[in-house]
């Protein structure tokens, strides 16, 4: 019983992985390691959840934890960093393919964005739900999310054309 | 939708990496899975210890505290011999009018035959006078009718 529920458990993981680390990274606004660290602490909630949603919607049930852990977490004042004598690699902006400036140029205006204005124009045009789903996933009303998406486009379309590329 | 909002979803999942699921994050997840089910059987436990006190502590103060809430000391009962009761060291002045007032007992209008008093209104026999009116023979006397 528990190694049949550890091995559909782990089959979720795998198939699930890449999709999930990359939303929980979009959710952070690129921040990979705190992408990972939410994503663990999603998918350890997930395991003593599995036996009531692993026949219903466990990547809804994932989805829904990272987006408040996400809107949560942006209010908590210690995100866990350390002081370190030599600064990590600095982005190279030299040598970058195009897709990749794309994705840091992305990466980088989501983080200008409240977490909350964040999750909502994630879950609304990454995962393409509807605005009542996006209302169930943050724990808000509907007329709030609708808000927040709106909120979040409207700052991502300044900044984007801010930032345009000078050729 | 419009264009902007067609090119934000399209950059959204155009910047998605090909990550596999490795064996250290295995390892991290169920680390992480082992460390939250200590963590709950911690609370539980202790849940429960804090449960058993709080019951004992209940159980302990109630019946105390509804003992403070009765009588706060010994009252004197009617028909209650008076050397049983602690009275005052002063004492009471007597009301000349009475003269004959039953020492041992408060109420001399009671009809219930009290052991230790002797009730002038009621002519009910006590167990330990031998009654005239009706000579029923007990084991501890000798009876004259043969």
């Amino acid at each position: 019983m528990g190694q049949l529920r550890a091995d559909e458990f782990d089959r979720f993981v795998a198939a699930r992985w890449s999709a999930l680390l990359h939303l929980a990274r979009l959710f952070t606004g690129g921040d990979r390691h705190r992408a990972e660290d939410l994503l663990q602490e999603a998918l350890v909630k997930l395991w003593f959840a599995w036996p009531k949603v692993a026949k219903e919607a466990p990547e809804a049930y994932v989805r829904r934890v990272l987006a408040r852990a996400a809107a949560r977490s942006a209010r908590r004042r210690w995100w866990g960093e350390h002081p370190v004598d030599q600064l990590p690699d600095p982005p190279e902006v030299a040598d970058e393919t195009a897709a990749v400036d794309e994705q840091t140029r992305l990466e980088a205006v989501l983080a200008l964005l409240p977490a909350r204005q964040r999750a909502a124009v994630v879950l609304r045009y990454y995962q393409d739900l509807p605005e009542r789903d996006v209302a169930e996933a943050l724990g808000c009303p509907v007329g709030t999310a609708r808000s927040l998406t709106a909120r979040g486009v409207a700052r991502l379309r300044q900044l984007l054309a801010e930032a345009e590329p000078v050729e | 939708m419009d264009n902007f909002e067609q090119e934000l979803a399209r950059m959204m999942r155009d910047s998605q990496e090909d990550t596999l699921y490795e064996d250290r994050h295995r390892d991290r997840l169920h680390a992480g899975v082992r460390a939250r089910r200590r963590a709950r059987a911690a609370w539980t436990a202790t849940g429960s210890v804090l449960t058993v006190a709080g019951l004992g502590v209940g159980l302990m103060v109630l019946p105390s505290s509804f003992a403070q809430d009765g009588p706060t000391g010994p009252q004197r009962r009617p028909g209650t011999p008076a050397e049983s009761v602690p009275m005052p060291s002063t004492p009471r002045p007597v009301p000349p009018a009475t003269k004959a007032p039953m020492p041992t007992c408060t109420s001399t209008t009671r009809l219930v035959p009290m052991p230790t008093c002797a009730s002038t209104t009621g002519p009910v026999p006590m167990p330990y006078r031998p009654s005239t009116a009706e000579p029923v023979p007990t084991p501890t006397q000798t009876s004259t009718v043969r």
